[in-house]
């Protein structure tokens, strides 16, 4: 053990935190517009006017797991300055509210706003021939509007969930068309995508494996097979990233010629040091750095909406 | 000798290695331009469903709502008008140019029947006509919802096909900046106040 050696796993280490912190350029979150938390439930009364929410979440919960349509409930205090058309269409693009399976577009937000005397049945593109917007409209004239005016504003949203609820049950799912095409898409990024970044990953677990390689990488001098080995495996990924991501994948070459120069680096050092487990474990870190990044694409839970979209369809008023 | 043999061979695949590099990038480059494209394209039909939507639906209104709405003769010529405009317009480049300039108009006249519809309880006390007020309201929104993210989508594309070294790229396949955003909204209509009722207090 050399200081020479300790100085190399250094710099490798280094390589491999530059390397993870530019993978957070990738990541790239979409800033909400609207000041939201994500929701607690099908029911979100933020602006406390629901006397039954328990209920109302079950019916709405049970609801989902019949037909897996998505019906969500909030009320807020403030409509935060926008048009109730405005501020539902933005919220259903955050995070958490992208409300209907993702597949099939099948959510309805139902926002009430008391304080600006806001209604609105927003619908997702999935459901729009189910409930279009001349029949929500109707449900906010004559089922909604006439317990709102009252101020009686549990019971007009819980009539008009119910209304929701029968119009959906007695229509048919629609556009068997987009929903099917949609479905090729998805099947493609969610399985085959990560498919080839894992053959993609296998090429590179075999030079840290494989004794031949990294004797080959000892052999040569300098890091050039290593950078190299890494500019060909990083323009693989990028090539299978791209479509997820955008050219930002591209950062995935540079990434992976550093993560491959970092191995070419350690299995060098290898003639000074010893073959100790340790060694091997800082392979892998310094494989792992090099595609954490691009894998946490994919990561991360659903809380709240299955990811559908709407496309504004739906009908508001005021009362 | 066996060395520079060994050495002369690394080199070698590592040119090989740099082409294959290289062309992938070139490629996969290409095939995000292509993509991004699609996608602007894609945008841009959601938007003329929207838009075509809506000009059928003025006149669905028409046929219901005719004799009520006879003092607005006025919007429904314009309609006419902008239907066949429209019907007219064949490339990408004509349609949003058409879309452009019907736009405003359109959005006042969603704005005038409302408020027609919200004074007069002719009207109001007809489902007929309200479902179709209804729709038409909504398509006002799904017109912009759509058009916001045809917007979105060609500005990713520009930028895209803008910067360093894509610009090269995109010039070498032949990609140039080819979509039309819509043009802004004058101020007073970014928030047409189109809802139907007025508080009744």
């Amino acid at each position: 053990m050399t200081r020479s050696f300790y100085k190399k796993i250094l710099i490798v280490i280094g390589i491999v935190v530059v390397t993870i912190a530019s993978q957070g350029f990738i990541i790239r979150g979409k800033e909400n517009e609207i000041d939201m938390p994500p929701p607690i439930g099908f029911v979100n009364d933020f602006a406390n006017i629901i006397d039954n929410d328990q209920e109302l979440e079950y019916k709405l919960r049970s609801f989902e797991e019949e037909t897996t349509n998505e019906v969500f409930v909030l009320t807020v205090t403030s409509l935060q300055g926008y048009s109730i058309d405005e501020f539902t269409i933005r919220l259903r693009e955050q995070d958490g509210w992208k409300i209907g399976k993702k597949d099939k577009d099948n959510g309805i937000l139902f926002v009430i706003a008391p304080n600006e005397r806001k209604v609105r049945i927003d619908v997702g593109y999935g459901l729009e021939s189910v409930l279009p917007p001349s029949k929500a409209g109707m449900i906010i004239e004559k089922t909604i509007k006439p317990y709102f005016k009252q101020d009686q504003y549990s019971e007009g949203i819980n009539a008009g969930v119910d209304e929701i609820i029968n119009t959906l049950r007695s229509g048919v799912a629609v556009n068997e068309e987009e929903v099917s095409e949609k479905n090729g898409q998805k099947i493609f990024e969610d399985i085959v995508v990560p498919l080839f970044c894992m053959s993609a990953f296998f090429p590179f677990f075999l030079l840290l494996v494989f004794p031949y390689v990294t004797t080959l990488l000892k052999k040569v001098p300098g890091y050039y097979l290593g950078g190299l080995l890494g500019l060909l495996i990083g323009g693989g990924v990028s090539w299978f990233f791209y479509k997820d991501m955008g050219w930002i994948a591209l950062f995935s070459i540079p990434l992976s010629v550093l993560a491959g120069i970092g191995v070419d680096f350690i299995s060098d050092s290898e003639t000074e040091g010893t073959r100790k487990g340790s060694d091997r474990s800082s392979w892998r870190l310094s494989s792992g750095g090099g595609w954490g990044g691009g894998f946490s694409s994919w990561g991360g839970g659903f809380s709240g909406g299955g990811g559908g979209s709407s496309g504004g369809s739906g009908a508001s008023s005021g009362w | 000798m066996k060395k520079i043999g060994l050495i002369l061979g690394v080199i070698l695949g590592g040119i090989l290695l740099c082409i294959l590099g290289t062309a992938i990038y070139l490629i996969s480059v290409r095939n995000q331009l292509l993509r991004k494209s699609e996608d602007v394209k894609n945008a841009w039909a959601q938007v003329e469903n929207q838009y075509q939507r809506r000009l059928d639906l003025f006149s669905n209104l028409e046929q219901v709502a005719g004799a009520q709405l006879a003092q607005e003769r006025s919007i429904f010529e314009m309609i006419t008008q902008a239907r066949a405009a429209f019907a007219g317009a064949k490339t990408m480049d004509e349609k949003i140019s058409t879309v452009n300039q019907y736009e405003n108009q359109l959005s006042i006249a969603v704005g005038r029947i409302v408020a027609l519809a919200e004074s007069n309880p002719e009207i109001k006390s007809s489902d007929v006509i309200m479902q179709v007020i209804y729709s038409i309201e909504s398509t006002q929104n799904q017109v912009s919802t759509e058009r916001r993210r045809y917007n979105d989508q060609v500005t990713e594309y520009n930028k895209m096909i803008k910067v360093f070294p894509n610009n090269i790229i995109a010039s070498l396949f032949g990609f140039k900046e080819e979509f039309k955003r819509y043009e802004a909204e004058p101020a007073a209509l970014q928030n047409p106040n189109i809802n139907l009722n007025v508080p009744q207090d």
